[in-house]
């Protein structure tokens, strides 16, 4: 490394450390979006698929995202579903966007003991599991961990939710459909539609067949729709119309953010050491050498944003999801290769203009400039 | 010990600037010739366009017509950028300000040129102790680890001076290095550039007001209004 790129990082430390945390900054937000998005994907593919079903069935037109869409199925159709060939068992739904606990709402799903028949095994880790023989008016609600710590809700805890007050019976590992758990048919009473379901869990009798099932189904059964949970993941991402779209939109701000501010901060230096760059011009730098010399440093300088990018962005991660435990960050090789990819050409691009303007300086003037 | 050889040749050199509608002759037509080894001090009044003319010289500013020739070369046929190289392998330049970076040390300022030079040249002169023993030769064995703000102006311009030397360059260039500089610090530089002159035959053009300075040199060249109007040898 040359020694003026060295000695201008080393004595010109204010800028250099705005430039790093600008890159820095980019690459952290990157990485905290492109995880989050990931994370929250990723999490509720694998809470639907840790159910320990097959398909899932809905009505026709519907969102693969839970809770976006409101219409619901006749309660017969889940007897229909179950007397199709090649179901094992199934397993009716019905959920409800839930504010609980003053926090962003949270799926609260009505099961009743035909879920455990689709391969849904609850483990307690506190308390116990919802009582199908209590009478109608107990309200008895199972939450997850994660919900539990979030909201620091035990055993015991009587929680608010439509307009009712709930008993939390019992802390389930989580990871496995809902965040609430309370019973099917207490819930559709409460909302007022006693004949309905959301969503139907179908267990196949042969998994290798699993497709074909879907397929029956949705030819015998009028106005329902099926996923293959297996594909659940792929199906979620595709219909979230324009996630790719947001993710690309906020990394080009991210980019664009600190490019601006390398520009910038190169650009100031650049008029700072307009006196320095002449002297290189009388030595007999040549342009390329004055170029890369410029470009040298802010390059350094991003590499070091992208490594504090990655720190930084590991440490908010970890403070996030310790301060709001349901959320679920996930950092993945390739976006980081990506996010270090722009934090570096963030970087090259905001140098580039200045080197260039640096390189095309008459000498004998920038020699003048006080 | 004076060459035949001619090392820096001007012929009908010319350098004219707009200013708005008018023009300025900086340098009216000269034809200078500075042999190898030979020290020539160039004095005149303030903008009588010593600077501009020193400045063609060092393939810094393109001149309106005429030609410069360095050891045979015009350089006014050249690009920019092989004007640049004739300047990084041929020609050390001292200032008035000595131009130093504040972000290095003395060392390392004189290394820069090194550095400089060596950049994608495969003839480059790489001795790599030859910064430090030029900066001892110039008596500043001691304070190479210095920044340019911890050193006196005289010491600065003493690293300068080895800056410009530090490649080996066949002509040395200086815009009144002692223009800075008090009574004994100028004493001290010319007794550097004289040294360098009498022990390596450097050859030099120092522009200077300093009449003690062009004392020293071999030939001395008056200009005015653009034109050399006196030219004398010193001894």
């Amino acid at each position: 490394m040359p020694s003026l790129v060295r000695a201008n990082i080393f004595q010109r430390k204010t800028r250099a450390g705005i430039t790093i945390l600008a890159v820095a900054i980019e690459v952290t937000a990157v990485l905290l979006i492109v995880g989050l998005t990931n994370g929250t994907l990723d999490e509720v593919a694998g809470r639907m698929q840790a159910v320990g079903a097959d398909i899932f069935v809905q009505p026709v037109g519907s969102s693969a995202i839970l809770g976006l869409s409101s219409t619901t199925l006749r309660e017969a159709i889940v007897d229909k579903l179950a007397q199709t060939e090649g179901v094992q068992a199934v397993a009716p739904i019905y959920f409800w966007s839930a504010l609980v606990g003053g926090g962003a709402p949270v799926n609260a799903w009505g099961i009743d003991p035909r879920f455990e028949r689709v391969g849904a095994r609850l483990t307690y880790l506190e308390g116990r599991g919802l009582d199908w023989n209590s009478p109608p008016e107990a309200r008895e609600m199972v939450i997850d961990r994660r919900f539990a710590a979030a909201n620091n809700f035990s055993v015991g805890d009587r929680v608010a939710m439509l307009a009712d007050d709930w008993e939390v019976v019992g802390i389930a590992r989580a990871g496995i459909g809902a965040r609430i758990y309370v019973r099917l048919t207490v819930l559709r009473e409460l909302v007022g539609t006693p004949t309905r379901v959301h969503l139907v869990f179908v267990k196949a009798e042969r998994l290798d067949r699993t497709g074909e099932l879907a397929a029956r189904i949705e030819a015998e059964v009028p106005g329902v729709q099926t996923t293959v949970l297996e594909e659940y993941s792929q199906t979620l991402g595709e219909n979230i119309a324009g996630l790719n779209a947001f993710r690309i939109a906020l990394s080009g701000i991210a980019v664009s953010l600190s490019f601006l501010v390398i520009l910038l901060a190169m650009y100031t230096s650049i008029i700072e050491r307009t006196r320095e760059i002449g002297i290189l011009k009388a030595l007999g730098g040549s342009k390329t050498y004055i170029v890369l010399t410029i470009m040298q440093e802010s390059m350094l300088l991003s590499l070091l944003g992208v490594i504090g990018g990655y720190v930084l962005g590991r440490l908010t991660a970890w403070g996030l999801t310790t301060a709001y435990p349901t959320l679920i960050i996930t950092f993945t090789w390739d976006w980081t290769i990506y996010a270090s990819a722009l934090g570096v050409l963030g970087g090259f691009l905001g140098s580039f203009y200045p080197a260039i303007r640096a390189a095309r300086q008459d000498p004998v003037r920038a020699l003048r400039d006080e | 010990m004076i060459d035949a050889k001619p090392v820096l040749q001007t012929i009908a050199l010319r350098k004219q600037y707009d200013m708005g509608k008018a023009k300025v002759e900086a340098v009216a037509g000269i034809d200078i010739m500075v042999r190898a080894g030979e020290f020539v001090a160039l004095m005149g009044p303030s903008g009588c366009g010593k600077s501009t003319l020193l400045y063609m010289l060092g393939g810094m500013v393109a001149p309106t017509s005429g030609e410069v020739r360095i050891d045979g070369e015009d350089i006014t046929k050249l690009s920019d950028s092989e004007r640049t190289l004739i300047r990084r392998d041929k020609i050390g330049f001292v200032f008035q300000r000595f131009n130093l970076f504040p972000t290095l040390s003395a060392l390392d300022n004189v290394k820069l040129a090194q550095e400089i030079q060596r950049w994608r040249n495969k003839t480059g002169r790489g001795d790599p102790n030859r910064a430090s023993r030029l900066l001892e030769r110039v008596g500043l064995a001691a304070k190479v680890d210095h920044k340019p703000y911890e050193m006196s102006i005289g010491e600065q311009q003493r690293v300068a001076i080895a800056r410009a030397l530090v490649n080996r360059p066949h002509i040395l260039l200086a815009d009144e290095p002692t223009g800075n500089l008090d009574t004994n610090n100028s004493a001290r530089v010319m007794e550097v550039f004289t040294s360098l002159n009498a022990e390596f035959g450097q050859t030099m053009m120092v522009i200077t007001h300093n009449p003690e300075v062009a004392a020293v040199a071999h030939r001395k060249i008056h200009m005015r209004d653009g034109l050399i109007v006196d030219e004398a040898d010193a001894h």
